[in-house]
């Protein structure tokens, strides 16, 4: 690895910090013939000597690492190296056109599976590859044309095209040969060059993930009003914070009353150490500042930036949750012209008070109303709490919403096509071969912590869940939980459930399936898989 | 014009809904495949996607609707289904101006995106929406106006609640996105004959299963 020392934290941040991300930009996309399909194909590629890389390619994590952000920190050390070696010392291993390189290779490949290599030429979103010890990567490795994950980045169309090979059959072939010949067209990758250079910073700032990040934990009780309330001493502090954390972890709240406060001390509005009295004041000075912000919202004036965000809150307000009785009749159609019903006003306020005065850098975007409405639901409809709640979630999801910004939730796609990969690499090379490595359909599950995936009810457990999870470097009111990996894990999850299901199926009916799945998945299902995606577990026990 | 296509051939075409957040996208969508209409649907996030067979004119047909989200922060998202659309249709509401004034954007962007072949004759269907409502803000005159500027988008003004125009504007789109779809396929059917010389492996023809 290079002597470069690494920021703590620096692949969590943006790109722009890094000090990897200056990247060759001379990408040769090369538009050539076709000789097969009799399309234009255009190829963005690299070298054919796989090898050198292979070996600058970082070890498999050592099992012992728990799932703790710090252990991710480390990794991206390691990462980084790599992306370094691959990616810019290494100049040549980029923007080579491996059919000037070794034209019989590649035509080998391509006259097999010509067709989803083609497609692939389209800039993907993202297309990871699997971790290197999978055992299609041998295959792939083997034909000589997997370069470690940088470049198989970089190089969509013809690791695609090996990762069909891998799998070619004569029925797809045909199929999927008529998909390439229709979508192939000279002008196909106008935007690749942009496209690259942000898919390059994206993959400097990501760390690796793998399976056995996993943490295995059996299910135990959730925690009722009665050991909630052993929790405190004398004087309201919590005795062992993480204690509570472990126990939300593997049990979750038994009910709402629990998970009220719970929620209080989970996203930090409260610290673990403050007492009953300090927990008063607060309460009272959040209250005032809540309600004057809230007034000044309905006096002031709004720019037209801000009577946009306004705008699109009230298209979204009237579509949230509705079908919980806490905000009224799910069947009235709420027209313009008459009030609404009081918690959607509530609703409308928090979003409003939030993106319009108190943090305008992040303006309203659509997902923030799932969360403001869990937080109002759980707050049993106390709007200042709820928006207290609804700041402290935002100071590590904003980066998540952040308009122009895709790093973040490229970065998050790119590790869970990692685990993937990890852990079904069929149902990977089944993704990457139907063009379905950028996994659209994940989107909501990663933005909205699976929050659309399972009924009301059990997605408020998802999200104690998460926010409980042990991190190693955890401290009272140092919580970072943006870089939180536990949804990817739950959405791996999925994916071992219904791997099968999505095996036979293509882009658009995957998409398909998994939108009809959304608010009926079974929450005790998902987290009996998460078990048993594990392949080797550690990691709660050194934590706990 | 190249479209000798066999009866054997079963199409799938693409079609890709783009307007402004809140205009009814997911709504017709699901008035014209489910028959349904629903005040509770959610903002969609991400991507949506149902099919729905259709006969247009004489012919079975499999359409591929791909519902996208509105809010401008998404749009780059749906790029890879952008390419390879057969139609693009463009929703407004007609008791909001801004979003009839924001389809010039959605029709530049998809243009960009999807880069069709020939993007003058690419099919575009514009639906102004929700003319069950009374606050009418776009007159269909405007809209139509508009439309023809464009090289003659279809223009059609549907309820997706109250099902009015939804069936007959999808007919239009399904007939646009068949033509599109064998023009397209006649190219390249043209092109790869001229390349096929050099090569000795044969060609395997279309098959009698969906295309895509």
């Amino acid at each position: 690895m290079n002597g470069n020392s690494v920021p703590e934290n620096a692949g969590m941040k943006n790109d722009v910090e890094n000090p990897f991300t200056v990247l060759s930009t001379d990408t040769n996309a090369s538009t050539v013939e076709d000789t097969n399909t009799g399309a234009y194909i255009n190829r963005q590629t690299i070298s054919n000597d796989s090898t050198s890389n292979a070996e600058e390619r970082p070890p498999g994590r050592p099992k012992t690492d728990p799932p703790a952000s710090k252990s991710l920190t480390s990794d991206v050390t390691v990462q980084m190296g790599d992306i370094n070696i691959a990616g810019v010392t290494n100049s040549n291993v980029l923007n080579r056109n491996v059919y000037d390189n070794d034209l019989n290779s590649w035509t080998n490949i391509h006259s097999e599976s010509a067709v989803d290599g083609a497609n692939a030429s389209l800039p993907t979103q993202v297309v990871p590859a699997p971790a290197p010890r999978s055992p299609v990567v041998a295959t792939l490795a083997g034909v000589g044309t997997y370069y470690g994950r940088t470049a198989l980045k970089m190089a969509g169309s013809v690791a695609s095209t090996a990762v069909t090979y891998a799998r070619s059959t004569t029925d797809n072939y045909i199929a999927s040969r008529a998909n390439a010949v229709k979508k192939n067209t000279p002008a196909a990758s106008e935007n690749d060059d942009s496209y690259l250079a942000q898919q390059k910073n994206v993959l400097a700032s990501t760390p690796s993930l793998t399976t056995a990040d996993v943490p295995l934990v059996a299910r135990k009780d959730p925690i009722n009003e009665e050991e909630w309330y052993e929790c405190f001493n004398e004087e309201g502090q919590i005795i062992s914070p993480e204690f509570v954390r472990s126990r939300v972890f593997t049990g979750g709240c038994a009910n709402d009353i629990v998970r009220r406060s719970m929620w209080e001390f989970l996203l930090g509005v409260y610290r673990w150490s403050s007492t009953y009295e300090d927990r008063e004041n607060e309460s009272r000075k959040n209250r005032r500042q809540y309600y004057e912000l809230l007034d000044l919202l309905n006096a002031m004036e709004l720019t037209p930036e801000e009577a946009e965000s306004m705008e699109q809150i009230d298209k979204d307000v009237i579509r949230t949750d509705r079908e919980l009785p806490f905000y009224g009749d799910p069947n009235d159609t709420l027209d313009s012209d008459e009030p609404l019903p009081i918690n959607l006003q509530k609703l409308r306020n928090i979003l409003g008070v939030y993106s319009v005065i108190f943090n305008p850098k992040l303006p309203y975007i659509q997902g923030m109303n799932e969360y403001a409405s869990a937080m109002l639901y759980i707050q049993q409809g106390e709007e200042s709490d709820a928006f207290w709640c609804y700041v402290k979630l935002m100071q590590f999801m904003g980066d998540f919403f952040l308009p122009e910004d895709k790093t973040v939730m490229n970065r998050q796609f790119q590790m869970l096509m990692q685990l993937v990969g990890d852990h079904s690499p069929k149902l990977y090379v089944h993704l990457a071969s139907h063009e379905c490595t950028d996994v659209i359909f994940a989107y909501s599950w990663i933005l909205l912590n699976m929050k659309r995936q399972f009924p009301f009810e059990e997605s408020v457990k998802v999200f104690e869940t998460t926010w409980s999870m042990p991190m190693k470097e955890y401290q009272d009111n140092r919580i970072n939980l943006g870089n939180n990996p536990y949804v990817l894990f739950l959405a791996l999850a999925v994916f071992d459930i219904e791997s099968k299901n999505m095996e036979s199926m293509d882009y658009g009916e995957i998409l398909m399936h998994m939108n009809t799945l959304s608010g009926k998945m079974d929450l005790d299902l998902v987290l009996s898989k998460l078990v048993v995606c594990k392949c080797v577990s550690v990691s709660l026990a050194l934590l706990l | 014009m190249g479209m000798n296509f066999t009866q054997a051939t079963w199409f799938c075409l693409d079609v890709i809904i783009l307007g402004n957040s809140g205009v009814g996208k997911t709504s017709l969508m699901n008035q014209f495949v489910n028959k349904k209409f629903s005040s509770q649907y959610k903002a969609t996030i991400g991507a949506d996607f149902l099919t729905k067979e259709v006969i247009v004119d004489d012919r079975v047909v499999t359409l591929q609707i791909w519902d996208t989200a509105g809010q401008e922060r998404f749009q780059s998202l749906g790029v890879a289904f952008y390419r390879g659309a057969d139609c693009c249709v463009l929703c407004y509401d007609v008791t909001v101006n801004k979003t009839f004034e924001a389809l010039g954007s959605w029709r530049d962007e998809f243009l960009i995106q999807a880069s069709p072949r020939d993007p003058d004759n690419f099919p575009f269907v514009c639906l102004g929406n929700k003319v069950d409502l009374d606050q009418r803000q776009v007159l269909a005159q405007d809209a139509q106006e508009w439309c023809e500027s464009k090289n003659s988008i279809s223009h059609f003004e549907t309820s997706a609640k109250e099902a009015i125009n939804v069936e007959k504007a999808f007919l239009e789109i399904s007939r646009a996105a068949l033509r599109q779809e064998a023009e397209d396929q006649a190219y390249t059917n043209d092109y790869s004959d001229t390349i096929k010389i050099n090569s000795n492996q044969s060609q395997p023809q279309q098959a009698d299963s969906c295309q895509c």
